[in-house]
């Protein structure tokens, strides 16, 4: 576990990792800003209130066959897809409403939307050793092409929740594929404090900002109570963990581990029981910090929230852990 | 015997063992701060007054 101190370091060195480029991304993307999110809110106002569910690419996703759940019970309300799990949505037959993404790492997140710059990126084995989207592991290349394929035919279909800390390559993409693109910013930091990254983005661009959790997925959930105003939102794919026996080295920051453990990267995990599947499951600081932020905002929200990853370290605190199959026949 | 083995001097040892217990504690300190600081996530993250959206307009 944890302490606080040490949740504050990893937030510090976020903010750190993350501000400079997301400042920089956002003048980049200020030549593509159109509608924000307060917009989509507006264009919804009249409607009546729908649940949403909410995928995320953990591991959980792949290993319950969520997506076939879906299809099989069905589901009347929102589906927003988590940028990494948009090609295990499109390759299994779920259009999805929402595409959200976030990160400003500039090469490796358009390929979760099919990279047209593939062979010039520089080189770099994360594809082949994460979990997020096994079918990336191997033929890289056919992959990707594939996702191209896919994201030009079904684009016009799916609204992007965009952040303007994403790199202006992927707005491109977004926009070259039909998507219409509704713009945020993520809350950086306090808003009030001098030099605020925040203040000075938001006066940039004029686009309302949000909480993120750190994550894409959290990102996600707050989207959908605060501008879909959905009552229930149901979350798959929402791990924050990895599953027993997995290798340290299909881990998101193995990378880290092994410049900081260089004898045994697997001295950076945290294991944690999950008292509702009584598995253990392995994490790393970073995960370990997206579930704490989680349940520390899952009692704010407006929403009801069940996580039917049926996996992963998120539940209590206003998170209810339930099967999928159960929640989605409950929601008929 | 017993007398004996109660010791009547401060060991020179014990001291030395517990600076050299003190240095691998703060660099223990300082290598877990240096991986933690590494080890950051995918975007920052945070929250004021419980409010999940902020946007200046509203707010004014």
């Amino acid at each position: 576990m944890l302490s606080e101190e040490q949740l504050k370091l990893i937030s510090e060195a976020t903010l750190r990792k993350t501000a400079a480029i997301g400042l920089k991304h956002a003048s980049e993307n200020k030549a593509y800003l159109n509608k924000s999110i307060k917009d989509l809110r507006n264009e919804l106002q009249s409607l009546p209130p729908k649940p949403s569910l909410v995928i995320s690419a953990g591991p959980s996703l792949h290993r319950h066959k969520s997506i076939e759940t879906i299809k099989d019970k069905g589901f009347n309300g929102h589906i927003i897809a988590v940028d990494g799990a948009l090609g295990h949505c499109l390759r299994n037959g779920v259009v999805p409403d929402f595409v959200i993404t976030v990160d400003p790492d500039p090469h490796r997140i358009i390929r979760w939307f099919g990279d047209p710059r593939l062979a010039e990126r520089p080189v770099d084995d994360y594809f082949k050793r994460q979990d997020l989207d096994p079918a990336f592991r191997e033929n890289e290349v056919a992959r990707n092409a594939e996702m191209i394929e896919l994201v030009n035919r079904y684009g016009s279909k799916i609204k992007a929740i965009i952040s303007t800390s994403v790199s202006s390559e992927i707005t491109r993409r977004c926009l070259e594929a039909g998507m219409e693109l509704y713009w945020w910013n993520p809350l950086y930091d306090d808003y009030d404090a001098p030099e605020s990254v925040t203040r000075k983005i938001r006066k940039l661009n004029g686009v309302p900002c949000m909480v993120t959790g750190g994550n894409v997925g959290t990102s996600a959930w707050v989207f959908t109570h605060t501008i879909l105003k959905s009552p229930e939102v149901v979350l798959v794919g929402m791990d924050f963990s990895y599953p027993p026996g997995t290798d340290v080295v299909n881990t998101q920051y193995y990378e880290h581990l092994k410049e900081i453990f260089p004898d045994d990267p697997s001295k950076g995990l945290i294991f944690i029981n999950n008292p509702h599947t009584g598995e253990t499951l392995c994490t790393d600081p970073a995960y370990y910090w997206y579930n704490i932020n989680f349940l520390n905002m899952a009692p704010l929200a407006s929403c009801k929230t069940y996580n039917c990853s049926e996996g992963g370290i998120l539940f209590g605190n206003g998170v209810e852990f339930r099967k999928l199959s159960e929640v989605l026949t409950s929601m008929l | 015997m017993s007398k004996f083995l109660q010791g009547n001097y401060e060991m020179a040892q014990d001291s030395q063992a517990s600076e050299v217990k003190k240095t691998e504690q703060g660099y223990s300190e300082m290598f877990e701060k240096q991986a933690l600081e590494r080890l950051g996530g995918s975007i920052a993250f945070v929250m004021k007054a419980d409010k999940f959206v902020w946007d200046d307009e509203e707010d004014a």
